[in-house]
């Protein structure tokens, strides 16, 4: 993504991951995000759905142009149009627009869609979670708005002062093969900061091998349980962002999925918002501790 | 009964799940999880033609070693099942 001097400022949770233009220059992105003046009205596109998929996310919008995919995208459930995205049907070229002033909101907004959609295609996940690092292994903490994903990563900072934040609210979990000390390669599935991180301005370019995926639920009591497969499943589909009606993303998020969960353990966390969550979730994520 | 339209049946580990990944079924939020003897009726008629009781205990004397009697309950417990979940009408 090429940002102009005069926005740097505003977009500035970008900066840590700006990497240098001859490096651009010899890489082929992901995708081409450019800001248009063009009118990506949905006006002649056909309505397919529209995704709220909770409360207080965003509501989406979702036209087709021929092959092309059309975002209208608002704030909330009940706000008024804030951004809108042009795409290609494979999200490598995105045009967007932005509508009632929020820049910031608009730009962050088309960069993460387009991202996650393109990255989706591509085995590469962007979640809807918290994620703490300890002692080198990165932890996820899934849930639905609300559950407490913030507050239970800031326990464990609590808990464990050497543990700190990755990312508060849309990290990149990635699966791929990597070089092991003894020269051996393996599969390693490694979670990555972003540069959207919800609430908390926490836009770090760092990454870790994941060393468990924790899925929390309000209780009156701290009990960790590894999931199933079919629960943990279930819960990163929820947790990873995607187009539920485009069939080959759906294909290849699976297929994603599955190589992870077989790969990291996933459990379930009933808990309180205490330090004890953190101790009793900590203590079933690392076997040694 | 014919089986609703939209789904997807796909395996996972000895298991399989199926998963309303379609515009037919945007809010279908569930995902049921099937073992191999469902799997195996569901793939059969997931096409949407129709079928009952009798049909599915066909199709399990076919593949299984089962009496027609034994056959014959489980499919209605398999039909009752789907219908609750809403993946057949």
């Amino acid at each position: 993504m090429e940002i102009s001097e005069e926005w740097s400022e505003q977009l500035s949770n970008y900066s840590p991951f700006r990497i240098p233009e001859d490096e651009a220059a010899a890489t082929e992105p992901l995708f081409r995000l450019a800001m248009s003046d063009e009118d990506l009205q949905e006006e002649g596109c056909t309505h397919v759905f529209t995704d709220v998929s909770e409360d207080d996310m965003p509501r989406i919008e979702v036209y087709r142009a021929g092959s092309d995919w059309l975002f209208a995208v608002a704030p909330q459930k009940e706000a008024s149009v804030c951004c809108r995205m042009r795409a290609t049907e494979d999200f490598r070229q995105v045009r967007f627009s932005v509508e009632n002033g929020d820049f910031r909101f608009a730009v962050n907004n088309a960069a993460m869609l387009t991202y996650a959609f393109a990255s989706a295609a591509s085995g590469t996940l962007e979640m809807h979670a918290a994620v703490v690092v300890r002692n080198g292994l990165g932890y996820l903490f899934l849930g639905k708005s609300g559950t407490g994903k913030s507050t239970h990563a800031r326990l464990w900072q609590e808990a464990f002062p050497e543990s700190w934040l990755l990312n508060d609210d849309n990290p990149i979990l990635r699966i791929a093969d990597e070089q092991q000390a003894d020269g051996t390669s393996r599969r390693v599935v490694r979670v990555y900061g972003s540069p959207w991180s919800g609430k908390t301005p926490c836009y770090k370019n760092q990454s870790a091998p994941v060393g468990g995926i924790v899925k929390l639920t309000q209780a009156p009591r701290n009990e960790a349980r590894r999931l199933r497969l079919p629960e943990a499943y279930a819960y990163m589909l929820s947790s990873a962002s995607g187009l539920k009606i485009d069939p080959t993303m759906m294909d290849t998020l699976y297929k994603t999925i599955v190589e992870m969960i077989e790969t990291v353990p996933l459990y379930g966390l009933e808990c309180l918002p205490d330090t004890d969550a953190a101790r009793v979730c900590a203590s079933a994520v690392t076997p040694q501790s | 009964m014919r089986a609703k339209k939209g789904f997807k049946l796909r395996p996972l580990g000895d298991e399989f799940i199926l998963v309303g990944e379609s515009l037919e079924q945007i809010n279908f939020n569930k995902m049921l999880t099937l073992n191999e003897t469902a799997a195996y009726l569901w793939q059969h008629v997931s096409d949407g033609r129709s079928f009952d009781a009798e049909t599915l205990a066909d199709l399990l004397t076919e593949e299984y070693e089962v009496t027609r009697e034994q056959a014959l309950a489980d499919s209605q417990k398999t039909i009752d099942t789907w219908r609750n979940e809403g993946i057949i009408e």
